[in-house]
């Protein structure tokens, strides 16, 4: 059954659009929660008639939430607008689980980890488990709950192991680890030079494999639980950590517009869940913490290809990461999903053309 | 300009007044500064000091934009709510003055 929920009058669009955010993880058993721009509602599709009560409550209290928050727009620093109207596209509509994805993924990392070593960033590989406490340093389990995939373990204990043989459901019998999946490479990162003085700057890169808890019924096409990031992370003086972030942003604009797509910059801000830290949000806004690549689709969907942050000293404090020369040690850096870029190029140009684009600038 | 203990804050009609001072702008911003900054009442500003240096940053910067919109009855522009135009009382006073 279908829920309106009418916003006109209350909620700014981009105080709705938050909002929608926000229940898209947080109403279980529905199939869609979107914002309908031309009526001003949030429509929410339940798959149970008996769960709509609960639903429309919750909604209720999240847009009565919303409706406190001040909600920047945000702005867009450069655009590359495509000149034709949304159609299909040239290339293949398909999930990016085809062969030709996997080539294009490893075309597009390498052309990725060059460029990230033209700016000096050392490689690095990371694991897909990180530590709890790691995480605790950046408050990641209390800003994103939602994002969060937890892991479970059976205890190394021969008297609880010895029951699996009996037990029908061997689930009551885990317990949740020391760890979590991550949910982005760059924490590694901070772990590995935590508790450091730098005398120069640091710039790592690495690939990996990223895990975000997605709504089941968001999961599909460039939505993914599962991805792979290359993530570019520098750290030093704050001129140090600006000038960083617009040159690898300068470069992957030009990367982007070289391989055919098309789209936009624009500020962003993390996906902070609690409307408690929705001030956060709105600081990253203002102070340009988070820009990010937005693709425009054939069809004329947008889709976030990477973010180019400049986080200040937020993370570096935490992590008791310092400079040798005494000036606050800041840090960014620079996430780009290869999927989404995978998935957008061969609705853009399909594989052939986009091979050849990433062949040439190799 | 200096602060008076005495001194209300009003909430401007946006219909009706006619735009206020520069000067009263500045007094009236500078008494919601020293409310958000915790400094005494009357505190005087150096209107080209950088208000990040006095503690205006990262959140409290947002309830400051928000209590300023309150004051003067004004939306700023998305386009405006950059931290730059709240770095000193003289873009502050700029970007009401510009917003009225």
């Amino acid at each position: 059954m279908n829920y309106r929920h009418a916003t006109a009058g209350r909620l700014s669009i981009d105080q709705a659009r938050a909002a929608v955010a926000r229940l898209a993880c947080g109403l279980p058993g529905i199939r869609s929660c979107v914002f309908d721009l031309s009526s001003q509602e949030i429509v929410v599709e339940f798959d149970r008639p008996e769960d709509a009560d609960e639903g429309k409550a919750v909604v209720e209290s999240v847009v009565a939430a919303a409706s406190g928050i001040r909600v920047a727009g945000r702005r867009v620093l450069r655009r590359a607008p495509r000149s034709t109207r949304p159609g299909r596209g040239r290339g293949s509509t398909t999930t990016v689980e085809r062969e030709e994805a996997v080539d294009l993924t490893a075309a597009l990392d390498h052309r990725l980890r060059k460029l990230a070593h033209a700016v000096g960033a050392r490689d690095r590989a990371y694991g897909s488990l990180i530590r709890l406490s790691t995480m605790a340093k950046c408050d990641y389990l209390k800003s994103f709950p939602q994002n969060a995939y937890l892991v479970a373990e059976f205890p190394h204990n021969w008297r609880i192991l010895e029951r699996l043989e009996d037990e029908r459901d061997a689930t009551v019998l885990a317990r949740l680890s020391e760890y979590m999946l991550c949910p982005a490479v760059c924490f590694h990162s901070y772990e590995e030079l935590s508790a450091r003085e730098l005398a120069a700057p640091v710039v790592l890169t690495a690939a990996g494999t990223c895990f975000r808890h997605e709504a089941a019924w968001r999961v599909g096409g460039p939505r993914l639980r599962e991805f792979s990031m290359r993530e570019v992370v520098f750290v030093g003086d704050a001129d140090f950590v600006d000038g960083m972030r617009d040159r690898l942003m300068d470069q992957i604009w030009c990367l982007f517009r070289q391989l055919g797509l098309f789209g936009h910059l624009e500020t962003a801000s993390d996906p902070f869940y609690l409307p408690g830290d929705s001030m956060k949000a709105q600081y990253q806004l203002m102070a340009g913490v988070k820009y990010e690549l937005v693709a425009e689709l054939p069809d004329g969907e947008e889709l976030a290809l990477g973010s180019f942050n400049n986080v200040g000293d937020t993370l570096c404090t935490p992590f008791d990461i310092s400079l040798t020369s005494g000036a606050a040690a800041h840090s960014g850096c620079v996430a780009l999903g290869l999927d989404r870029w995978v998935y957008t190029l061969l609705r853009e140009v399909g594989s052939n053309a986009a091979r050849r684009a990433l062949g040439s600038g190799a | 300009m200096p602060a008076t203990a005495s001194w209300k804050p009003s909430r401007p009609d946006r219909h009706v007044a006619s735009q206020p001072s520069r000067a009263n702008l500045e007094e009236r911003i500078a008494i919601r500064l020293a409310g958000q900054l915790h400094l005494p009442t009357g505190t005087r500003f150096d209107r080209d000091q950088d208000l990040a240096e006095l503690g205006l940053r990262s959140l409290n910067t947002i309830v400051f934009v928000i209590g300023l919109e309150e004051e003067f009855g004004v939306s700023f522009p998305d386009e405006s709510l950059v931290v730059p135009n709240f770095r000193t009382l003289n873009t502050i006073a700029a970007l009401v003055e510009a917003t009225l």
